[in-house]
């Protein structure tokens, strides 16, 4: 049987490592944990998790600020999209006309790095936004990093 | 329209490979300009879920058609970066090979 001393070595030892996992509560893949504002974060002083995010959303406030987000608030364009959700699938987290698809379809980051030389082959297309049957706009250079068959047909 | 289960098929098959299907039309049943309703109409019939988009007047379609006529039903293929690899045409599945990224 432990000494006492010892005893109280165990708890302290424990009581250390629960700390220590805490920390995960701040890590990016907490997302659904309180998503309360780290109290104890010290404002940076370097005495508390180094990872704080103000409103839950899944971006750090030191994110938020170099995006120009809300760190208190998840949507700040107030599209309906968090801002994480608009970060990962390349949207502009402060265009509320800009989000994801509602059906899911891919959003490319390289459309906005495409340059229009005409349609004919072996040119780049200019884009086009039209109406989808969700009632969204579709962008074609949204889709710049597949490739694209389009279909036009006798639809009825 | 006879190819559209083959274009779900299609994008349903090769979606993960980075192809992307987009269906356009370009008029309802009563000849006017499509709406909402009536692309999501069309995508249910056939159980679509790639884009079905609305391209009034074939205006979108015209960028690509080799004549000022249009055969339906006609096919664009782009590779990546938006580059037209086939315009009024129909791609084969070595087209599709070689456009995917």
């Amino acid at each position: 049987m432990p000494k006492p001393r010892s005893r109280a070595m165990f708890v302290f030892l424990g009581l250390l490592l629960l700390a220590a996992s805490g920390c995960d509560q701040y890590g990016r893949d907490g997302r659904g944990g309180t998503g309360g504002r780290d109290e104890g974060a010290g404002g940076g002083d370097g005495d508390g998790p180094s990872w704080v995010d103000s409103d839950g959303d899944g971006l750090s406030d030191s994110e938020e600020d170099d995006l120009g987000t809300d760190p208190d608030d998840v949507d700040s364009d107030g599209d309906g999209w968090e801002d994480e959700d608009e970060v990962d699938a390349s949207t502009d987290p402060l265009d509320a006309g800009d989000h994801p698809y509602e059906q899911g379809w891919p959003i490319d980051s390289c459309r906005n790095d495409i340059s229009p030389t005409g349609n004919q082959i072996g040119q780049i297309t200019d884009n086009f936004e039209l109406l989808s049957q969700t009632g969204e706009m579709v962008r074609l250079h949204d889709f710049c990093g597949r490739a694209v068959f389009m279909i036009t047909a006798a639809f009825w | 329209m006879g190819e559209a289960p083959g274009l779900e098929a299609l994008y349903q098959d090769r979606r993960d490979e980075g192809l992307m299907v987009i269906s356009l039309m370009g008029e309802n049943e009563f000849g006017g300009a499509p709406d909402a309703a009536d692309l999501a109409r069309w995508a249910d019939s056939y159980g679509s879920t790639h884009p079905v988009l609305a391209d009034p007047g074939f205006d979108i379609t015209a960028r690509f058609l080799n004549s000022s006529s249009i055969a339906l039903p006609t096919g664009h293929l782009l590779t990546t970066g938006a580059e037209v690899v086939i315009r009024d045409g129909w791609p084969s599945g070595s087209d599709i090979n070689n456009a995917l990224p």
